[in-house]
């Protein structure tokens, strides 16, 4: 198992009000699985993500990615860093550094050496091996989201995080990115959750679910 | 390459420079003005303050001995001579010099007739040094206020009012034999030469010795008898000093008010930069890490303005030693071009005090940075 999540609970406070998101969320997810997590506009499906990506921490409930009790480690930098990738809506790649710089900042901060031939291949995977130095404003959408991924996987993740990876794409770049994940799913073995509100990119889930009312249902 | 440096240099030099706003290039040209204004000013100082070593050398030799004793320290003499070390035995006292009811005191320095004309650099009107008994040699400034000239015979009497038999003060009749130019107003005005060949002019024995040449280790005398020709002029060279480290830190003052600059700068950038941040931390870049990247990005801006000003100050003291570029009146300044002299502690101290004013005002910004929580932007999709 690459990863469990037991009774997640997460409240947030607005005011006078207490928001229950998360009512007690349970799943399993084995390596080289695709869970794909839909719900209505804030159903809790982001707050979910920064759970599972450690970005925040639940109020209750435990979650263990690769052997890692996440309630046993206090720095999650290193967890993120090494075990997980994310993929956002936006492409969020660093206007300043070129193409190259921007797939490997995840391994820079690992404070690892860059394997060229790995990178090299990785981008000749993605197309992209003419773009190396580039920068972001000189690239086209459905490239730039491309990047953002070839940088989500560069440390070889356990888990690919993305957050609505179409959301910002036109119709043709989210089939690419759609191909992609199956591809890198099939290719690599990785690991994929996947929240969306697209219909087309949920059915790539070998496990999809449906957060609704604070809980997590299979679909 | 180091992330954060990577990072760091790509923030300050962006594709587009403009993007970095004006505020950086104010942040340059302040930082750049004023390092080059604390080196250049110190350089200028150090110049004026090497003329006046030279001059006071000129007149005072290296070092003195005092309390000499011809009769007893005569080993010393022999080992000067062994050492090739040059040395003028001398008497020194106050008296008054007059001519036609106009008088004025001075310090009269009585030297072994045998090792003035070699010891002593003195500029003087004639250019020959050669002094006999009964002449004496004065300084410009005192003979410009007296009306001597060249010739003039002058009475001299000690300020201790040596009585004759008949109860008048011994006064002696000496021929000004030249003038001398010095540029220490002291010395100008008040010191006077005369040479004596059996130690005994007036009536007393030489009771110093001027010395020429490293002594350190040779003299086998107790330290509190050498003196140092700094030490003979303290006051002189201990104001020169004082207004050296005033002129330092009013000019670093510039720096200081040019780090409120920078630290807009930084707090700009890492404002501006809240998503790349998000994006970082999401990829497991600690915030220490992060904030490490500002402050990067503020020694960097800083250092190189800094650099680039010290360069620039070399720069023109090379250009001015070389080529003479500023010029000045020598009736006025008694030198005729700016003098620069680069001091590389003064350039060591410039850097090591910018890095602690640029570390102070670079981290303040980083106070705010920590208040950023990459969650909330990464909660809201960045």
């Amino acid at each position: 198992m690459i990863l469990s999540a037991r009774n997640l609970k997460k409240t947030f406070q607005d005011g006078d009000n207490t928001l229950q998101v998360l009512k007690g969320v349970n799943f399993d997810l084995d390596k080289g699985d695709i869970l794909t997590i839909k719900g209505a506009s804030g159903s809790g499906k982001s707050t979910l993500l920064s759970l599972l990506g450690t970005l925040d921490k639940p109020d209750s409930g435990e979650i263990i990615i690769n052997n890692n009790n996440l309630k046993t480690i206090n720095n999650y930098d290193s967890i993120r860093n090494k075990h997980i990738g994310f993929v956002f809506q936006f492409h969020n790649l660093i206007a300043e550094l070129n193409i190259i710089e921007n797939v490997t900042i995840p391994t820079l901060i690992a404070g690892k050496n860059n394997d060229t031939d790995y990178i090299n291949k990785l981008f000749e995977y993605f197309n992209l091996s003419n773009r190396k130095k580039s920068f972001p404003l000189d690239l086209s959408g459905g490239e730039k989201q491309r990047v953002s991924v070839m940088r989500a996987i560069i440390n070889k993740p356990s888990i690919v995080i993305a957050d609505e990876p179409t959301g910002n794409l036109d119709e043709k770049n989210a089939m690419k990115m759609i191909e992609l994940f199956k591809n890198l799913n099939a290719d690599f073995n990785l690991t994929f959750i996947i929240a969306t509100h697209d219909e087309k990119v949920f059915r790539i889930g070998d496990k999809k679910m449906n957060l609704s009312n604070g809980t997590l249902k299979e679909v | 390459m180091n992330v954060i440096l990577l990072i760091a240099k790509r923030f300050l030099m962006p594709r587009n420079m403009l993007e970095g706003g004006i505020i950086n290039i104010i942040s340059f040209i302040g930082l750049f003005i004023g390092a080059a204004s604390v080196i250049l000013s110190v350089a200028v100082l150090n110049g004026f303050q090497g003329i006046l070593e030279n001059e006071t050398k000129k007149i005072y030799g290296d070092y003195a001995i005092n309390n000499f004793d011809y009769t007893v320290d005569k080993e010393l003499i022999d080992i000067f001579e062994k050492n090739g070390i040059q040395y003028a035995p001398y008497y020194e006292e106050e008296f008054f010099i007059s001519k036609n009811k106009k008088q004025s005191l001075v310090n009269l320095k009585s030297v072994d007739s045998l090792k003035f004309k070699n010891f002593y650099d003195l500029e003087l009107v004639s250019e020959s040094q050669d002094l006999n008994h009964g002449e004496i040699i004065i300084g410009k400034s005192l003979a410009d206020r007296m009306d001597f000239s060249i010739g003039d015979s002058i009475s001299i009497y000690s300020t201790k009012l040596n009585m004759s038999y008949l109860a008048i003060p011994s006064i002696e009749e000496l021929t000004i034999k030249d003038i001398f130019q010095n540029r220490i107003l002291r010395s100008d005005e008040f010191l006077v030469f005369t040479v004596s060949k059996d130690y005994n002019f007036p009536d007393k024995k030489f009771t110093d010795i001027e010395i020429i040449g490293n002594i350190e280790n040779i003299i086998p005398l107790p330290n509190e008898q050498i003196v140092s020709w700094q030490q003979r002029n303290k006051q002189l060279f201990d104001a020169t000093e004082i207004e050296k480290k005033i002129t330092f830190f009013t000019l670093f003052l510039i720096i200081v008010v040019a780090s409120f600059n920078l630290s807009s700068s930084v707090m700009q950038i890492s404002t501006k930069k809240t998503r790349e941040m998000a994006i970082l931390s999401t990829f497991g870049m600690s915030e220490n890490r992060i904030s490490r990247i500002f402050l990067l990005y503020g020694y960097l801006l800083a250092v190189s303005a800094i650099t680039s000003g010290i360069l620039f100050a070399l720069l023109v003291i090379f250009l001015q030693n070389t080529f003479g570029i500023f010029m000045l009146n020598p009736d006025f300044y008694l030198v005729s071009k700016l003098p620069m002299v680069i001091s590389f502690k003064d350039i060591a101290l410039l850097l090591f005090y910018s890095v602690i004013i640029i570390g102070l005002f670079a981290t303040l910004p980083l106070m705010l940075i920590k208040k950023i929580r990459p969650i909330e932007l990464i909660n809201k999709n960045i």
